[in-house]
């Protein structure tokens, strides 16, 4: 899986470093392929966790924000990205929570639409049948994670879709990493069942 | 086991209670392709604009000087610039020429009228208001000062007195009455970028201010350009202020915003849900589409999930009812979910159709 791949071997060797060095010394060039570097994962993160692209796209510029006004507090000694990422985790939090809050308050329903956006993958040499399956299959598994509760959700999102490893994801959330593994297996758990529960069997 | 993070031994004892272990077997099979349809999830891109519109909000940190913080949030709330010296320059301009009209032209006043908005630019402008919610200094004061000024400089600029007209004619009273709303009108919308932004616009409502009342003149400020000044003779012209933010947003901003703002709308507004059985669920998405542009609905569109057809729109609080009436006529309709207060006066519809057959 793509998004595996970019986590192996999560050695404490900062590819980010140089540009994190120019951009506490105010350079904003820098600073912007930063930016061109990360925005793409912040703004899966972002997603998976809020399920709105809309909000995902203002979580990761207000997180880029953040990181550029605290950045001259950035100590090296751990990853950069960590750190980027921890805020985004930080702000798609609160943001699920404000959507959460004004849902309830206004007795919104929750719309397939909203929280499922559906990204459909190129159909190479796939049946019109197939596609179609693949698809909802899709829908059910964003709908299952939206119904996670946060602290499950972000877990699962972190490792199992973003490919996060144990100990950076237990950097990120402030977490033992024993806790990062329990919270993990009752995701996958809840998971397992509620795709059970909408396709009878995996 | 799914992870590949057990030691040899671990996966060993395992393995061997796996063999004889039908049902942990199928869990652990489960598992695994739980976590496989997860790991199979594509990513999504970012948008084109991501990059940039960081870095503006980055670059504005940094320009403005000294002032972070209270001042910096107050003014520009989204990072992205104002032009303030050009309206402050502005607005001492226009004040100082109401006193210089005030000292002049020493004239008893009416004060008439001002400048209302038409329904287009009320829509447009409060489509685009939720997301930032202010009203910079500068603009209420000025407003004010328009209607005090008005009241004491009412002559109108060009004329000799012997071109002053005389305003009786209804005709030109009806439709060009303008009513300025205060608590409507002024909320700029800092969200522009700040490159496409170097000055405000002026409209001048291409209108008379006339009075209902003959024998009388109004004066208003006429700022920008003097239209359509043959219309009323010599008269004064309304003006009217307005940042036109449309026109000056790059293009890409615009679904941004007006999606942004929708989102925010959406969660601010109150919402009300219907749903609605049909047997032709297209036509009742057309007819709930004429009914709420009969509402003078706004923000109106239609989206098809699944089999479902949705028509969502935002009309006034106050019409609820009658559309509700009017819903009725195009299919079974049940009130599905309805908020037990409106906090402000635009609701958001969403009439869910489905197949009644």
């Amino acid at each position: 899986m793509s998004n595996m791949l970019d986590n192996i071997g999560a050695v404490k060797v900062d590819d980010d470093r140089e540009l994190v060095l120019l951009s506490q010394q105010g350079d904003q060039y820098a600073f912007e392929q930063l930016v061109i570097r990360h925005q793409k994962k912040m703004v899966n993160i972002a997603f998976r966790i809020t399920g709105s692209y809309e909000d995902a796209c203002d979580v990761t510029q207000d997180a880029f924000v953040s990181a550029y006004k605290e950045i001259k507090r950035f100590e090296l000694r751990s990853r950069f990205s960590t750190w980027l990422y921890t805020i985004t985790v930080n702000l798609s939090k609160n943001r699920l929570k404000q959507i959460n809050t004004a849902r309830d308050r206004h007795e919104i329903s929750i719309h397939a639409e909203e929280g499922a956006v559906h990204i459909d993958p190129p159909s190479q040499e796939m049946s019109a049948l197939e596609a179609l399956e693949k698809r909802d299959v899709k829908k059910a598994v964003q709908d299952c994670i939206a119904k996670l509760e946060e602290d499950f959700r972000i877990v699962v999102v972190l490792r199992d879709i973003q490919g996060f490893a144990y100990n950076e994801i237990s950097e990120m959330l402030r977490v033992a990493e024993g806790t990062v593994k329990s919270r993990l297996f009752r995701a996958r758990d809840m998971l397992k069942r509620c795709l059970k529960g909408r396709f009878g069997e995996l | 086991m799914i992870d590949g993070e057990l030691t040899q031994d671990e996966l060993k004892a395992i393995e061997t209670h796996l063999a004889g272990c039908a049902s942990c077997a199928a869990t652990l099979e489960d598992m695994r392709k739980a976590v496989g349809h997860l790991q199979a999830l594509e990513q999504v891109e970012p948008p084109p604009w991501m990059t940039q519109k960081v870095m503006a909000r980055v670059r504005s940190l940094d320009t403005v000087p000294g002032k972070k913080g209270f001042l910096s949030w107050l003014f520009h709330p989204s990072g992205l610039k104002i032009p303030l010296g050009a309206v402050a320059s502005v607005v001492l301009a226009v004040t100082a020429y109401f006193i210089f009209e005030g000292i002049i032209k020493d004239m008893p006043v009416r004060k008439t009228v001002q400048v209302s908005e038409t329904e287009k630019q009320t829509a447009e402008e409060s489509r685009q208001i939720p997301s930032q919610p202010y009203a910079p200094a500068p603009a209420p004061d000025r407003m004010r000062e328009n209607r005090q000024s008005a009241e004491k400089a009412p002559a109108p600029k060009t004329a000799p007195p012997q071109d002053r007209p005389i305003v009786t004619d209804s005709a030109k009273d009806t439709g060009e009455n303008r009513l300025w709303k205060e608590e409507e009108t002024f909320r700029a919308k800092p969200e522009a970028p700040p490159a496409s932004m170097s000055k405000p616009e002026y409209r001048t409502a291409p209108s008379v201010a006339p009075v209902p009342s003959p024998a009388r003149e109004t004066e208003q400020k006429d700022i920008g350009e003097l239209r359509k000044s043959k219309q009323a003779g010599a008269s004064g012209m309304s003006a009217q202020r307005q940042y036109d933010k449309a026109e000056s947003m790059p293009e890409e901003y615009a679904p941004m915003k007006a999606k942004k703002a929708a989102r925010a709308s959406a969660i601010r507004k109150s919402s009300v849900f219907f749903h609605v059985e049909a047997d032709d669920p297209a036509e009742a998405a057309a007819r709930t589409i004429t009914i709420m542009k009969e509402f003078k609905g706004m923000n109106i569109r239609k989206e098809i999930v699944g089999d479902k057809s949705l028509v969502k729109g935002e009309i006034n609080a106050v019409s609820l009812n009658r559309f509700f009436d009017r819903l009725k006529q195009t299919g079974n309709v049940r009130e599905k979910k309805a908020p037990a207060l409106f906090h402000n006066n635009d609701v958001l519809i969403t009439v869910e159709i489905i197949s009644g057959q």
